[in-house]
């Protein structure tokens, strides 16, 4: 139930507005800070004027139709679902139906939509899903083809405001551009409708159920969307709180998901991004470049590999790590000339990158380039010691070098390891100059029982030795803890329920997964963490 | 789906004829995206297709959403569909397996609206 809370303490500042807020049920995500914007009732009144007629309205509800699947077509899946029904209800030459009898009794086209609609809205209310909500659909459809009727521009609220009203129509929502923020505070409203749904997909914060509350237009208001506040005038005080809400409704989702331990994203290609759940996923703990770009490989431009980097980079809040070309081995390059006669055991990784330094510059430049904007990392692949890490950082700031007189944006990212090679893991506190460790299981148990992970064959063999990599990985976690670093596990064995056992005993908390293992892996972990 | 074959029978009244009575089970009845799904697989067939609910007599296109949903079938609704024309069998069969078959349990996101 909605109640004012008038806040005891006095501003120090008697010019300072005092603070005041109010309570109702808080939906979306996070909190928002921002100036107000007061929609009118989205009833909206119609205008009554007798010349329009029976074409007008069949005419303004196609109009509002093309409207809507205007708006479906540029949506994503699920705000396109939200929209279905409007569109599918506009196209039914039924729904005119009482309008038009109306009409036909002397009404005025508007006037007889207005009613008609309102009747249905009475009809629906509560209907069949039994939470008692108006049907904001159904205004929405009502009010879309009044606007049109009546040549009355729709509400349009700036972008980064706070939208406060009794209600707010789901196209409304949909139309309106969310990308500096915003927030909604409705004094109706419900957390089952469209619109908190399509809330909480977008992060948008937002509180309903507020009942009476008064607020001015343009006046700065606090939504905070995990407790149900709304604050007008918030002090430092509001937004601390905002913030440590938001920190503990992080961390509660996180722990609820996966208990102690985080997981991150494996990708190898663009359409990897959706298959991940965001409101579990850390970040991307790996991004295999050699996969991204097809049949180009490692031969693509710079331009094409920021564009694609980029993407990526956007996807999740957290970090993303992307490793460097990993070539060699076991995933040779066509047309390198030379074939090594062992080549796991050869000219692989950043062996190889450093042997062929022009395919590393172009991705360094991209890399740099999209580190001005991301927070990512950048993995080295095979990392046997550490002068192998100061050379690719001296290639990284040569290509800074150019990059600073071209006058283009870039950043130096952080850079970190691949641990793979068994003296490399051992020798871990010698790599003072890796900003980050990620095991690569795979390679790293083929190197330690000296048998090819592609062999299946030796499969059995790998699988008793497990206990060696465990001893390993532990060893790994302290050295990493130690230097104070992060340290996280891709490969198989993050991916699998025994694996993740073990690698959670050696003192693992990072996991790193790939999309098919991704939410088996989530659940095994939220099961343990209940229990 | 073992629940159908108890209470849902398909009856060919004539050639080019189908009618389908049974009780719906889905959890929160023929609702917004429900009646989304059921209009848009009435449409698809070339037969004239109704529908009655609770034995009203009263007998609505199934084809428009407009008056599927004016029906208001919830949980517990006795549903006649009757087809008649082209494909009438095959019509009342899908109509009544959606049904029945909690849309295809694909509510998730329905479950909020």
């Amino acid at each position: 139930m909605p109640e004012v809370a008038e806040d005891v303490a006095v501003p120090a500042d008697p010019t300072m507005p005092a603070s005041r807020s109010w309570v109702g049920q808080g939906g979306g995500e996070g909190w928002f800070v921002g100036p107000a914007y007061l929609a009118v009732d989205v009833m909206l009144d119609p205008v009554v004027d007798p010349s329009l007629e029976a074409d007008d309205l069949l005419e303004a509800i196609a109009l509002a139709a093309s409207e809507i699947e205007a708006v479906m077509t540029a949506a994503d899946p699920l705000s396109a679902g939200v929209l279905e029904f409007q569109a599918a209800m506009l196209r039914d030459t039924e729904l005119a139906q009482p309008a038009l009898r109306r009409i036909a009794a002397g009404d005025g086209a508007a006037l007889a939509w207005a009613a008609a609609m309102d009747d249905y809205v009475a009809a629906f209310q509560d209907a069949g899903d039994g939470r008692g909500a108006r049907n904001m659909d159904l205004v929405d459809i009502r009010n879309r083809v009044l606007a049109t009727l009546c040549g009355v521009p729709r509400n349009s609220f700036p972008a980064g405001s706070v939208f406060v009203g009794e209600d707010m129509e789901p196209s409304a929502f949909l139309e309106h551009d969310w990308s500096e923020g915003g927030a909604i505070a409705l004094s109706g409203g419900s957390l089952a409708s469209h619109v908190s749904m399509l809330a909480g997909s977008r992060g948008i914060p937002m509180v309903c159920g507020l009942g009476d509350f008064s607020i001015r237009l343009g006046q700065t208001a606090l939504v905070d969307g995990s407790d149900g506040r709304v604050v007008t005038d918030p002090r430092d005080t509001d937004l601390g709180l905002a913030r440590r809400n938001a920190g503990r409704a992080a961390d509660g989702r996180f722990r609820a998901a996966t208990g102690a331990i985080s997981l991150s994203a494996n990708i190898n290609q663009l359409g990897d991004l959706e298959l991940f759940d965001p409101s579990v996923c850390a970040g991307i703990g790996l991004v295999r470049t050699e996969f991204l770009f097809g049949a180009q490989g490692p031969f693509a431009e710079e331009e094409l590999q920021l564009s694609i980097y980029r993407q990526i980079a956007a996807r999740f809040p957290g970090p993303t790590w992307i490793r460097l070309f990993d070539l060699g081995g076991d995933k040779p390059l066509p047309a390198t000339g030379k074939i090594s006669r062992n080549p796991l055991l050869g000219q692989r990784g950043v062996r190889f990158l450093l042997a062929q330094p022009n395919l590393l510059r172009t991705q360094a430049r991209a890399l740099l380039r999209t580190a001005a904007e991301f927070d990512i990392g950048v993995t080295i692949p095979m990392v046997t010691v550490p002068e192998e890490i100061e050379a690719v950082r001296a290639i990284f700031l040569e290509e800074t070098a150019g990059l600073d007189r071209a006058g283009v944006a870039h950043a130096m990212p952080e850079i970190g390891m691949m641990v793979e090679v068994p003296a490399a893991a051992l020798m871990l506190e010698r790599f003072t100059n890796a900003d980050f460790f990620s095991i690569g299981t795979n390679d790293l148990l083929q190197y330690l029982t000296a048998a090819a992970r592609d062999d299946g064959g030796m499969h059995d063999l790998q699988q008793k030795a497990l206990p060696a990599l465990a001893k390993l990985t532990s060893a790994c976690v302290t050295a990493a803890d130690q230097m104070g670093k992060r340290l996280s596990v891709c490969g198989d064995l993050a991916g699998d329920p025994a694996g993740v056992a073990m690698l959670s005993a050696a003192g693992v908390r990072r996991l790193s997964i790939g999309p098919a293992q991704f939410p088996r892996i989530v659940t095994l972990l939220a099961e343990s963490a209940r229990s | 789906m073992s629940d159908m074959h108890t209470h849902v029978r398909i009856d060919i009244i004539a050639n080019n004829e189908a009618l389908v009575e049974f009780v719906v089970t889905h959890g929160t009845g023929i609702h917004a995206r429900p009646a989304v799904m059921f209009t848009k697989l009435a449409r698809s067939f070339p037969c004239v297709i109704e529908l009655e609910v609770d034995g009203s007599g009263i007998w609505l296109n199934a084809k428009s959403i407009v008056k599927v949903l004016a029906a208001r079938i919830r949980k517990g609704s006795t549903l006649k569909i009757v087809a008649r024309g082209v494909r009438a069998d095959e019509a009342v069969h899908a109509l009544c397996m959606l049904v029945e078959g909690s849309f295809g349990e694909g509510m998730s996101h329905a479950g909020s609206g």
